[in-house]
């Protein structure tokens, strides 16, 4: 008994130190980050910065400024939110139809979504599609493509499938039709999972630009914040363009401290979500439901 | 309505449709938004077989059959070292990615001090939304040869007489690339193990406790074990993608000097497909590796079934 | 707990259904109003339309705060003159992929910016842009305006139609003088007795002497040479570019596979050029005598950047546009010393042969296309607007502004106010006014009749005194020059793209393919290059070697390609004057 406590508090002990390890490794390049964001771009001179050089709010001055900021705010937290709660819909939904062996075709619609994992339609198809369904310059194109996520389908239907049959078959018993047993028994024991691939959804949303680039770039309304951000960000890739812009006497090229900026500003709001969304991630969650 | 071609006995088939009418209309949404965004741009795979012009409709563009797909194999003979980059390094970085989110769930899940678990959950999230323009700075200013922070340390400390050069080597490229997506990679990974391990149910700890099992048995019979089936699901998902390469990290951290070990197959089909505004070829190339997906994905699905008896279809 | 967090789920996923659908009427109804251009007749309406206010939405790619045109003094008055505003939409990331998606869904916008020929080439055989031809006859002003331009234009389609109009062109010699060579650092210069450097001999000397002299810069190691080769366009585009430095050869091609010879007027392969050769040996020394900096072939922009800012790297290859900018930011930091100056270089054969620097100047942009799409809803409105620009007024207001604000004139020239002089080195003030948001109505590079360029600051008796530091044109001076671009007009004569500035080999077809293995070649064995040789024997059995493998990729099809293309467009331009 004794021997063992004392192993068990060494692991305590290293997993500890470990973990301290992680924290430091993934938390200093955020000092570089922040400092660097909050230095004057004439005053960094290469290597790590873990002070501000010149400490000045010009960067986040520049990006909170903006007015485009605010609206683009908006659309990327609705994104963020009614993205989920619809993906979440639709998803666990089918993914609850596909644990089910005794459905026929089941092993089809399997198949049928799994093989849209590894599609590349390309662009251009995609584009002329999306002019067809009248989505082009409208908010549905940020939910309705992402409805249904193949991928949190199969890890939703994988975890599913570790639930214990017991529960399902009670139901049953009750005379409850199968949307019932999956609203009323399934689904709040789904916590954990849920709250995981939410948390995906929700991420991709809110650090989705790409789709405002192809789709909405005619209508700013609909901008997302981070393609507003993304547009402060212009790189030149050609020559001639640098050049140009060099002629003008214009300091065209965004500054590094900025891009920092944006980052931080990027990251804060999952500072906020990710414990929310943590409280789901607990032990025994299943003992309770079972029994009662 | 539904497609059903798997069940010959048409009775049985009607059956079934009325019994399970609740199944199918919880599935049929989901089928049918699958099917517009992903089965209908499919058509646009025509684009590879015509000289494809945007802006001019496809049916009136000239017949050009299979010429991209031969043109692919045999116009160059950079596929040895192309094809050698991109499964050395996505490979690895599947194995190391999954390695150390699962290690790391589980050594999280050690944790006791709550507050601190929670802190640590959230902070390793944080590398997921640095961009790897950013990424790229970051590596630069630590480990760039002369200009480095940490190579110049070394330097001044008399450890090194020349800084190693991460970035331009070509000896460390895989290495760094691995090294990098683990970092960015590890927090966001992770949280599909954590839920996972909330499923456990908290009944076979309390029993294991009662026989006696110490910390690491009953990690390496409960928390493992309960793990597996989401390893094995993410394991193969995963396994169909190895040909895909991060775009943005390659195109960022390759250079005139180490591309030898950095050039993947998506950089190529970039420079001679999408630079080059030549559709029908990155087409053709986006068809190809479609097949070779799903083909890996078939076979590593069949083997796992037979191995472990879980897949996912 | 459970049915409270049912409930609660169901009216989230409820209220989420409403709200998207209630999106969706709103911005299809949106989306209608805006896309039906099509619908309309684009003729014969425009005495009615004119009296009512037309938006037209502008895609760019430069950053800033002004969304309209009507923030701008100068967008006010063309909004009272035509009553039409340009709404500026900015479209980051590849520009040409979006253009080519718009093409394909036939939503691209009103008044287009073309960024490569190839892509002008992919509009034109769509029919999607409208033909200038009509419009020319009627605007005596543009004719005249782009005289040199406009058969080069039209030699860019297929029909001989003229379907674009350019910006920065046409150029005075003078006014753009574009020389980029090596940024050296004055403090060195002036340690070492303001020696005039030329050769590449001079410079690893000089550079040399100037690392024993100083081992470190404001407590940092001090570096030999920076170079951003990085870059997509750094070793791709500026390790090759000794080619330009002294006779020859001009920069007409872009930096791909080929080098305009403009003495001989053809295309030569690049790859196997003796100035190419010389500029990689000159790295070659540069790197073994521990000179460049090892972090170049890593270096980006950002880093190259910073390295500037700390003056610690003693010169800069090239890259030498945002000088000024750098040293401000020396002058702020305290180190007004370590400022930079644009200093030239040539190789050891361009000394030999003394020959006159072909220094480009640019008859046509393909950078900087414009044209006016099917999709223009008054596309009359859009020419009477062009046309007005192409007037005095119009070249005036929109490149000199406003007489008595920002200029006064005195024995019948522009001068500059305090004012306008103010505003150049505040990009956020120069856009308020209105400059550079135009671009799209053409803005040139050349002379009003009275003498002065178009665009005040260009003019070359004060553009020093404009663009750089005090501390830079004292160099200049202690150097002997009377201006920064001193030695290089005496040295130098104007080289006119002519034709050549308008060929590009189709990318799609096989020997585009080609062109871009050998160009892809070039750049990975470049590299290679400059690092490997420890000796000048080493380098030239390498550069052998690399060269036989070259060879090999049968680049001189390539080459040939451009040269027939060339001769084509020469004689069809001919058949057209």
């Amino acid at each position: 008994m004794r021997e063992r406590s004392i192993s068990g508090s060494l692991f305590d002990a290293g997993n500890l130190i470990f973990m301290l390890a992680i924290l430091t490794l993934m938390l200093f390049p955020f000092v570089y980050i922040v400092s660097y964001s909050l230095s004057n771009p004439s005053m960094l001179k290469g290597g790590l910065v873990l002070f501000p050089a010149g400490f000045t709010l010009d960067s986040y001055k520049k990006a909170l400024g903006d007015s485009a900021v605010l609206t683009g705010a908006g659309i990327s937290i609705a994104r963020s939110i009614i993205g989920p709660a619809v993906m979440l819909f639709f998803t666990s939904m089918a993914a609850y139809a596909l644990t089910r062996n005794d459905l026929g075709g089941v092993r089809f619609f399997r198949k049928y979504f799994v093989f849209t994992l590894y599609f590349t339609s390309g662009i251009i198809p995609m584009y002329l599609l999306m002019g067809y369904l009248q989505l082009k310059g409208t908010f549905l194109i940020y939910i309705l493509p992402s409805a249904v996520s193949v991928f949190n389908m199969v890890l939703i239907k994988t975890y599913m499938e570790g639930l214990p049959k017991e529960m399902e078959e009670a139901a049953v018993v009750d005379g409850a039709n199968d949307m019932r047993v999956f609203f009323q028994v399934i689904f709040p024991v789904c916590k954990p999972v849920f709250a995981a691939v939410v948390l995906f959804e929700c991420v991709n949303q809110w650090n989705a630009f790409i789709d405002t680039q192809i789709y909405n770039t005619m209508s700013p309304h609909l901008y997302s914040l981070q393609y507003v951000l993304y547009n402060t960000l212009n790189q030149f890739n050609s020559l001639e363009q640098l050049k140009e812009q060099g002629q003008k006497q214009l300091t065209a090229i965004t500054p590094q401290t900025f891009k920092m900026a944006i980052t931080v500003i990027t990251i804060l709001p999952i500072a906020f979500v990710y414990p929310f969304l943590q409280r789901y991630f607990i032990k025994g969650l299943l003992v309770g439901s079972i029994k009662g | 309505m539904i497609k059903a071609g798997v069940h010959p006995v048409k009775r049985v088939k009607s059956r079934n449709l009325v019994r399970n009418r609740y199944l199918y209309a919880m599935l049929l949404p989901a089928v049918l938004l699958v099917f517009v965004f992903w089965y209908v741009p499919l058509t646009g795979w025509l684009i590879a077989f015509v000289q494809y012009r945007p802006g001019i409709p496809l049916l009136s563009a000239k017949w050009t059959g299979l010429q991209q797909f031969i043109g692919f194999f045999t116009d160059t003979d950079d596929y040895v070292h192309l094809i050698r980059n991109t499964l050395a390094i996505n490979i690895s970085s599947l194995i190391a990615n999954m390695t150390t989110a699962f290690l790391f769930a589980i050594l999280l899940n050690e944790i006791r001090w709550r507050y601190f678990s929670k802190l640590i959950q959230t902070v390793t999230f944080f590398p997921f939304f640095v961009s790897w323009i950013i990424i790229y700075s970051l590596s630069s200013a630590m480990f760039a040869t002369s200009a480095g922070a940490i190579n110049e340390t070394l330097i001044q400390w008399g450890v090194i007489a020349e800084g190693v050069n991460l970035l331009g080597d070509p000896r460390y490229s895989w290495m760094f690339m691995i090294a990098l997506g683990v970092w960015k990679y590890a927090g966001y990974n992770s949280v599909i193990f954590i839920s996972a391990i909330s499923a456990i149910s908290s009944e076979y700890y309390e029993a294991a406790q009662i026989d006696g099992a110490n910390r690491f048995q009953r990690i390496l019979y409960i928390t493992i074990p309960g793990l597996m089936p989401t390893a094995i699901v993410l394991l193969i998902l995963n396994s169909g993608w190895i040909l895909n390469s991060n775009f943005e990290q390659f195109y960022l951290f390759t250079n005139a000097t180490n591309w030898q070990r950095m050039e993947v197959l998506d950089i190529y089909i970039y420079k001679y497909g999408l630079q080059l505004l030549n559709y029908p070829y990155a087409t053709a190339v986006g068809i190809m590796k479609t097949f070779i997906s799903l083909i890996i994905l078939m076979v590593v699905n069949q083997i796992s079934k037979k191995a472990t008896g879980k897949a996912i279809f | 707990m459970k049915a409270s967090y049912q409930k609660f789920l169901s009216s989230v996923i409820i209220f989420c259904l409403l709200f998207v659908t209630a999106c969706s009427s709103n911005a299809t109804k949106e989306s209608n109003s805006s896309e039906s251009p099509s619908s309309q007749s684009p003729s014969g309406q425009s005495s009615a339309a004119a009296k009512e206010e037309y938006v037209i939405k502008i895609l760019t790619q430069e950053n800033n705060q002004i969304k309209r045109s009507d923030e701008t003094e100068i967008g006010k008055m063309i909004k009272e003159k035509f009553n039409i505003v340009f709404d500026y939409v900015q479209t980051p990331g590849n520009y040409a992929d979006k253009l080519n998606l718009m093409l394909a869904g036939g939503d691209y916008p009103e008044i287009i910016r073309i960024q490569d020929n190839a892509t002008f080439d992919k509009y034109v055989q769509a029919n999607t842009l409208l033909p200038l031809d009509d419009f020319v006859a009627s605007a005596p002003e543009f004719a005249k305006r782009y005289s040199v331009q406009i058969p080069l234009w039209r030699l860019a389609s297929n029909d001989g139609k003229l379907y674009k109009w350019e910006g920065g062109v046409p150029v005075d010699f003078k006014n753009n003088v574009e020389v980029l060579d090596i940024g050296v650092r004055t403090d060195v210069l002036e340690q070492q007795g303001w020696p005039n450097l030329l050769s590449t001999d001079d410079y690893i000397k000089f550079l040399k002497q100037g690392m024993k002299d100083n081992p470190t810069t404001n407590g940092q190691k001090t570096i030999g040479m920076i170079v951003p080769f990085a870059e997509p366009w750094g070793m791709q585009g500026i390790s090759s570019i000794m080619y330009e430095k002294g006779g020859r050869y001009s920069t007409a091609a872009g930096n791909m596979g080929v080098v305009w010879n403009q003495v001989d007027k053809k295309f030569e392969d690049m790859m196997t050029n003796e100035y190419v050769k010389e500029g990689l040996g000159f790295f070659n020394r540069l790197y073994r005598e521990g000179i460049l900096d090892k972090d170049s072939f890593t270096d980006k922009m950002d880093q190259f950047q910073e390295k500037l800012n700390s003056g610690r790297a003693l010169s800069s290859w090239y890259v030498v546009w945002g000088l000024t900018t750098a040293n401000h930011g020396l002058i702020d930091a305290g180190h007004p010393e370590n400022q930079y100056i644009n200093m030239p270089v040539r190789s050891k054969t361009q000394m030999e042969r003394n020959e006159k620097r072909q220094i480009r100047v640019e008859d046509t942009r393909p950078y900087t296309i414009y044209a006016i799409t099917k999709n223009a809803k008054h596309p009359e409105r859009i020419k009477e607007l062009l046309a007005w620009a192409a007037t005095e007024e119009g070249k005036l207001l929109l490149q000199s502004g406003v007489e008595g604000e920002d200029y006064t004139i005195v024995d019948g020239k522009r001068q500059p106010t305090e004012a306008y002089r103010k505003n150049l080195s505040n990009v956020d003030a120069l856009r308020s006014k209105g400059y550079g948001m135009f671009d799209f109505l053409g803005s040139v590079l050349s002379n009003a009749p009275d003498g002065v360029p178009y665009s005040m600051e260009l003019n070359p008796a004060i553009q020093d005194e404009l663009q750089l530091t005090e501390g830079m044109r004292n160099a200049y001076s202690k150097l002997g020059w009377t201006s920064s671009k001193d030695y290089f007009i005496k040295t130098g004569e104007s080289a006119n793209t002519g034709v050549a500035g308008t060929i590009t080999v189709d990318t799609t077809s096989d020997l585009g393919a080609l062109h871009q293995k050998i160009v892809d070649f070039r750049v990975k064995n470049s590299a290679k290059l400059i690092i490997e040789p420890k000796t000048d024997e080493e380098f030239e059995s390498m550069y052998q070697s690399v060269i036989a493998d070259y060879q090999k990729l049968k680049p001189e099809t390539v080459v040939a390609e451009y040269n027939r293309l060339y001769q084509e467009k020469q004689a069809r331009l001919n058949e057209l004057k």
